[in-house]
């Protein structure tokens, strides 16, 4: 059987594991290309700025270096920062055309963008004004965390040279390292600046976060099950207590009623409903009952005229007359007729659980040979084999109620044996918690279909070829509820054989629980 | 033997009346509880017969006030409930039998007398019938000089046929009252039952005590 609450788990667990598994996935590639683009972003803010040619060494020397350390210093990684030019200026002193070291990196004849333009020769003059630059943050005091080169261009109109250079950033795979790097590289005219970082460390850092997501995404879907679980069964936890009660309402106990104290506000609805169904079951349950009850109470007036009439007749009737014997005949079906009342009665009381009940210490071994010769009287041909030794089989039941049962099944047995001679066998003994009685005997044969019936109110036993036999067609159901009645129960075991009818009788040995 | 009556059903009371009657008692019949009451209270009866469902005062209120009165006339309640509860209720308030519609007035009868024999002091104990004698305490039976052994059933029965000489008892009463109720009546225990006593208490005598009533069910001989 499929559980609702396993499905609950397994559903939300699936889903929130996608949807876990998804989120991890996102976030980790949005990190990637969040720390990329910071780098991204560094790099391309160091090199937005109005910076002088590779001729002006010294300014390459004091802010190059710095920015440089700025970067690493923020990245926690290796950078490259160098100049070159498309030709040799001539420059005083004849010093270094390019600033940096490209090859440690790059290598020898590294592809880089081709340079273009021609220098501004007027870098030259402006020397000076390098020297002391002006105020604002780009070679202002120096604060702490910024880039030396930071500057936006946003000083007014200048030059072409002095304009935002165009930058352009690339991925590098560098063999000579055997590390990949990212480069920026800003053109201005006549020189390129390139400003490369070590890519690692950020990669490393995007590893790190996609191992502890994927670490992480197992654990939160544990708690996550655990979660759902506690919820799952506490979500249950009404419905099953529902089910426990309503296992506990039977025909005998209808005036049960669930608690909705406490229950959320679903439940409360499932309980109320439930309840005004027991409201009604009860009550037309208690309309039925009341019904053959009160019927049963209402055919005994008219019986009792009925039968003192019929008894004042007969005696003043002419002895011996054909009056006289229909009179008689009169008294035997009003007798039957009290006797089905009596049981419609009896059976409507069981019905109701207002059988009174008078439990005493039972031997049930004497009280069947009680009940043997009872029946033996209208049946001393059977055939009865019967070990009853008594003492062994004590219980606490009504005695009456139990008698009756035993002669029913007893005068049963003799009324269907087939044939006439075979042997009735009786076995008791205690099973459990159970004393037990049962009763075989052959008879003609049963269908399964008649066997369902048997306990039937008003089913006599058509299969009986026997003319002798008659009956109110109530004795089994009513021998049913008066085991009911005590706690007990009474079965047709199936013998495996359509010809032999096998009846079992438990009762509870004690009725102290 | 004087009776008082409590039934407000009409037609039952009409029967058991002339039933009563019939079998020389001298009845009374009050049809409601207060009358029912009334008549109990101001004369004196050998015995009350008392409907418990009665308009006005019902019966067990009837009884109880009675009892209270330190009334201790012999009751017998009838009721159209078989509730042992009620039955209980009925006996600890003081009723001294109990009978259950429907009933036969024979057993109505009979209920009566043994009542009456307690009242007036037991010393009725033997019942005879021409020289069959049964000693009802030590359960004896005697056809002239000679013992007769009886089982339980038996001696039932033949006390039931002999207390009413000449009285027709059908199969059906003799089984509702010798077997119970649950008897079927197409049992033929009874007819084996008379002959075992026939065998025993008739045999090789001139004047046979039980009679058959061909059709209908025996008596015991009227003298």
């Amino acid at each position: 059987m499929k559980s609702f609450r396993a499905r609950i788990i397994f559903w939300t667990l699936s889903i929130s594991g996608l949807v876990l598994f998804v989120f991890a996935a996102v976030s980790s590639l949005a990190f990637e290309r969040l720390r990329r683009g910071e780098v991204d972003e560094m790099l391309r803010t160091a090199l937005r700025s109005r910076v002088p040619p590779p001729q002006q060494i010294r300014f390459w020397e004091r802010h190059g270096e710095a920015s440089q350390r700025e970067l690493e210093r923020r990245l926690g990684s290796q950078s490259a920062l160098f100049v070159y030019a498309n030709a040799e200026p001539d420059y005083a002193g004849g010093e270094r055309l390019n600033w940096g070291d490209s090859e440690a990196i790059f290598g020898e004849g590294a592809r880089l963008p081709e340079v273009e333009g021609e220098m501004d020769p007027d870098w030259r003059t402006r020397e000076d004004a390098l020297r002391s630059p002006p105020p604002g943050r780009p070679f202002g005091p120096r604060v702490r965390g910024s880039f030396p080169f930071w500057n936006r261009g946003q000083d007014g109109p200048g030059p072409d040279s002095l304009r935002t250079p165009e930058v352009e950033i690339f991925d590098f795979e560098s063999e000579f390292t055997d590390s990949s790097w990212r480069v920026a590289c800003a053109r201005y005219p006549g020189y390129n600046i390139v400003l490369g970082v070590d890519l690692a460390p950020v990669l490393k850092n995007v590893r790190q976060a996609r191992r502890s997501l994927l670490i992480g995404l197992p654990i939160a879907l544990g708690v996550m099950g655990l979660g759902i679980w506690f919820f799952a069964t506490r979500a249950i936890e009404p419905i099953r207590r529902l089910s426990m009660a309503a296992s506990r309402v039977s025909a005998r106990s209808l005036d049960a009623r669930l608690d909705k104290a406490g229950a959320d506000r679903e439940f409360a609805e499932l309980i109320e409903v439930f309840n005004s169904m027991l409201e009604r079951l009860q009550k037309s349950f208690s309309q039925a009952t009341r019904f053959s009850a009160d019927a049963a109470h209402e055919l005994k007036t008219p019986l009792t005229v009925l039968q003192g009439q019929i008894e004042t007749a007969l005696q003043e009737a002419p002895l011996g007359s054909e009056q006289q014997k229909l009179l008689a005949n009169l008294g035997e079906e009003a007798h039957r007729l009290k006797s089905i009342t009596r049981k419609l009665l009896m059976l409507s009381q069981a019905d109701a659980g207002r059988l009174p009940l008078r439990l005493e210490e039972v031997d049930l071994a004497l009280l069947a040979q009680e009940a043997l010769e009872h029946v033996s009287e209208t049946a001393s041909d059977a055939n009865f084999r019967a070990d009853l030794e008594s003492g062994e089989v004590r219980l606490e039941c009504d005695r009456s109620l139990t008698f009756q049962i035993l002669v029913n099944l007893l005068s049963n047995a003799i009324k269907y044996r087939e044939p006439i001679a075979s042997e009735i066998s009786i076995r008791l003994g205690i099973d459990g918690a159970m004393a037990f009685f049962q009763i075989e005997n052959e008879s003609a044969e049963v269908t399964p279909e008649e066997r369902g019936k048997l306990f039937h109110r008003f089913t006599r036993g058509d299969f009986s070829r026997n003319r002798r036999n008659e009956g109110t067609g109530l004795g089994l159901s009513l021998a049913l509820e008066f085991a009911r009645a005590q706690g007990g129960d009474l079965q047709l075991v199936d013998t495996g054989d359509a010809c032999r009818m096998r009846f079992r009788l438990t009762l509870p040995v004690s009725r102290s629980r | 033997m004087k009776v008082l009556l409590v039934e407000d059903e009409k037609k039952i009371s009409d029967f058991v009346v002339k039933g009563l009657k019939e079998q020389g008692f001298v009845v009374e019949l009050a049809s409601d509880g207060d009358s029912g009451y009334y008549h109990a209270t101001t004369w004196s009866y050998d015995a009350v017969v008392l409907d418990i469902m009665l308009p006005g005062k019902d019966g067990l209120s009837i009884l109880k006030a009675l009892r209270k009165a330190g009334n201790t006339v012999p009751v017998i309640l009838v009721t159209a409930r078989g509730e042992l509860d009620e039955r209980l209720e009925g006996l600890n308030l003081g009723a001294d039998d109990y009978l259950t519609k429907p009933f036969y007035l024979d057993e109505l009868v009979a209920r009566l007398q043994a009542l009456h024999r307690r009242s007036t002091g037991a010393q009725l104990s033997l019942l005879q019938l021409d020289d069959l004698v049964l000693n009802l305490t030590t359960r004896e039976v005697k056809r002239g000089e000679e013992a007769v052994e009886l089982t339980t059933r038996e001696f039932n029965l033949l006390e039931y046929l002999i207390r009413s000489p000449g009285r027709v008892l059908t199969r059906t009463q003799i089984l509702e009252h010798v077997w119970g109720y649950d008897f079927d009546p197409s049992t033929n225990v009874v007819d084996v039952c008379i002959q075992r006593i026939r065998k025993k208490v008739d045999a090789g005598q001139e004047r046979p005590i039980i009679e058959t009533v061909r059709g209908v069910g025996y008596r015991a001989r009227k003298l």
